[in-house]
């Protein structure tokens, strides 16, 4: 009852045009077979013509908020991505070289430290020099700003002291005038 | 079909390229197909549903991988298939009732109700290998090396599938011609 393989292919489309045409040449000698052939066409027709249903919802987009990629896709995804990688491997040759080369830095004891009293102490003296240090930098300032005080009060009574002379000077002079002249009215008369 | 390959192909590219809108044109082109590819191997809308939504995210997340944009419907039908026998082997699922499949609305226009009937019927009777692999020939129209890939098994496997499957079909769909035939689908 099978017809034969190549029909199948005939009816499925899958010969080629050679091959079609020897099958329609033994289904026009053949009427039983071509009777089949046309019972399967009508099989495939029916399948090809079975209707299909519509999606009950559509599907979500990628583009909808669910498929959003996280801020390190986007960024992977983006034009700068290819800059950061450069970036990143020169920073690690660099990072990785200075890390590979550095020198060994040498090792010192370290001497036991001191105790917490002898860093009070410490810290007293310290505190006290710069209080005495600071007590001799006033007294010193305090020295030779009385100093300048008095240099400039002796010039300005030196200077007083001189004018008031000049003063009596010319007043010595006029007493004297005044006397020569009395005199010599005096003795006119 | 050889445009929208073409066309589909481009999306491809594009969808390759970071252009989302290529990819969502792509979904809207194939989600029906896909779908019902799916709800005729689970038989559970719910089901064909979620596992459209995991086919077309999976593809997007892989589209990188496609190495030939033209191969990019059996690729896909691959991922369904994949998708579909998952679920299936899941213990829900194994032994579970399937669900009662109404009539979609469609039929009486392009079928005969009758025929649409008597079809879905012998379909049914069908093993899943057969029903599957004339499905795929038949009715999504793919070549028998594009079925071999989605189902990961040798051409000429899948082409006895379809032949005998379309035998069966064809017994069960002519009863009236030959009634003592009636018995040898199974």
């Amino acid at each position: 009852m099978n017809p034969n393989p190549d029909v199948h292919a005939y009816v499925l489309g899958e010969l080629n045009e050679a091959g079609r045409k020897a099958v329609e040449q033994q289904l026009g000698a053949d009427p039983e077979a071509a009777a089949e052939a046309a019972r399967l066409e009508m099989v495939t027709r029916a399948l090809r013509s079975l209707p299909d249903e519509e999606p009950p919802r559509r599907i979500a987009f990628v583009s909808d908020k669910v498929f959003e990629p996280n801020w390190w896709q986007r960024f992977w995804n983006s034009a700068p991505k290819l800059g950061f990688t450069a970036a990143a491997m020169l920073s690690a040759a660099i990072l990785s070289h200075a890390m590979l080369t550095r020198p060994q830095p040498s090792v010192t004891p370290v001497a036991a430290g001191p105790s917490s009293a002898e860093i009070r102490a410490m810290v007293n003296a310290a505190v006290s020099e710069a209080k005495l240090q600071q007590r001799d930098e006033s007294a010193r300032l305090v020295a030779a700003a009385l100093r300048d005080a008095e240099r400039r009060f002796a010039k300005e009574r030196d200077a007083d002291r001189a004018a008031m002379e000049e003063t009596l000077v010319v007043l010595r002079k006029q007493v004297a005038r005044f006397y020569v002249a009395s005199n010599d009215l005096g003795g006119s008369r | 079909m050889i445009f929208r390959e073409v066309e589909d192909r481009d999306l491809i590219l594009k969808a390759r390229r970071g252009n989302v809108d290529a990819y969502n044109l792509l979904v809207s082109r194939w989600e029906k197909r896909i779908f019902n590819y799916l709800l005729r191997l689970v038989r559970n809308r719910e089901d064909a549903m979620d596992l459209s939504q995991d086919v077309f995210l999976k593809a997007y997340q892989n589209l990188g991988k496609l190495d030939d944009p033209r191969r990019f419907a059996p690729w896909l039908f691959r991922i369904a298939h994949n998708e579909a026998y998952s679920l299936l082997r899941k213990p829900r699922h194994e032994g579970e009732p399937p669900e009662e499949r109404p009539a979609p609305p469609g039929y009486g226009q392009l079928l005969p109700m009758e025929t649409a009937m008597a079809l879905e019927n012998a379909l049914q009777r069908l093993s899943p290998e057969q029903r599957e692999a004339v499905m795929l020939k038949v009715h999504q129209g793919f070549k028998f090396e594009e079925i071999a890939e989605i189902l990961d098994c040798p051409a000429s496997t899948i082409k006895s599938r379809v032949y005998t499957a379309l035998e069966l079909l064809k017994e069960a769909m002519a009863p009236a011609r030959s009634p003592q035939t009636r018995g040898a689908v199974r």
